[in-house]
């Protein structure tokens, strides 16, 4: 849609990991390792959503599946952060269903319930949003919201990029990741800048 | 950081941005960065990554021809 050829808006090393995936396609292990640093923050962020203390493991199986395809791989950097997410998406749902244990099951009630109460600024909730405690807050969402806020603010895909990813339409992507952030934001005390009603630009027509 | 299009779609100014620092946060691990360049010259010595690209694996933008 209107794309002519000027990069997509996303996250700000996709420059750079496009040049380093093309040059590794070329195999440079230099070129892969720099691909490997600038994807794993993100991919890792994304995995710890799905299957908590395992993400290492599991993003450890993506990657030999990566370095194995990575010939089979075309686009550029912003596309190799999509195809990377739906390997280790898949690597994570064939872990969950080894472990015969859903995604949500190993949600970390305990983060939520420690909880301080709501913060009295938007700034104060922010600046002590830790890790564990972020990651505990997103686990808590509905399956299909923590997927689209994971792949959007956290592998720093674009909205049809996570909706391909998850094998959905954009639209109903970007109404779970609203609806996803909003309710984070709720639960964080926020609520300047937030309008109440849940907006369906959209028009997906969701059930 | 990839989240300027999360603001503007959801009107949670700031709050993407902080989430998504957040959750990547943490150490690459060295060992693993190992492992996985490991894997990709096997993987290269080896003539698989010759492989041919299959639909899964075209992320070229739309209309982007070739």
């Amino acid at each position: 849609m209107g794309q002519t050829g000027e990069p997509r808006r996303g996250h700000a090393h996709d420059g750079e990991l496009g040049a380093a995936v093309a040059r590794a396609q070329e195999g440079d292990d230099g070129a892969f390792a720099v691909a490997y640093r600038i994807v794993q923050p993100g991919l890792l962020g994304y995995l710890r959503g799905l299957v908590g203390d395992e993400a290492e493991d599991v993003a450890s199986d993506a990657w030999l599946e990566i370095a194995r395809d990575l010939g089979r791989f075309r686009g550029d950097g912003a596309g190799f952060r999509g195809w990377t997410a739906t390997i280790a998406r898949h690597r994570a749902f064939d872990h969950l269903r080894r472990q015969r244990v859903r995604p949500r099951s190993a949600m970390l009630e305990q983060d939520v319930l420690e909880l301080p109460g709501p913060h009295s600024t938007h700034d104060q909730a922010l600046e002590s949003l830790s890790t564990e405690y972020a990651l505990g807050l997103v686990r808590g969402l509905p399956q299909d919201q923590a997927e689209a806020v994971l792949l959007r603010v956290v592998v720093g895909l674009d909205g049809p990029a996570a909706a391909r990813v998850l094998g959905k339409r954009p639209g109903a992507v970007r109404t779970a990741a609203y609806r996803g952030l909003k309710r984070l934001a709720r639960e964080l005390g926020v609520t300047d800048g937030v309008t109440e009603d849940v907006r369906e630009r959209d028009g997906d027509g969701h059930g | 950081m990839g989240t300027d299009m999360a603001d503007r779609d959801t009107g949670l100014p700031g709050l993407p941005g902080l989430l998504g620092a957040a959750l990547r946060e943490g150490d690459v691990d060295g060992e693993a960065e190992r492992r996985a360049v490991a894997a990709f010259r096997a993987a290269r010595d080896a003539g698989v990554q010759a492989a041919p690209t299959r639909s899964q694996d075209d992320w070229r933008p739309r209309g982007s021809g070739s």
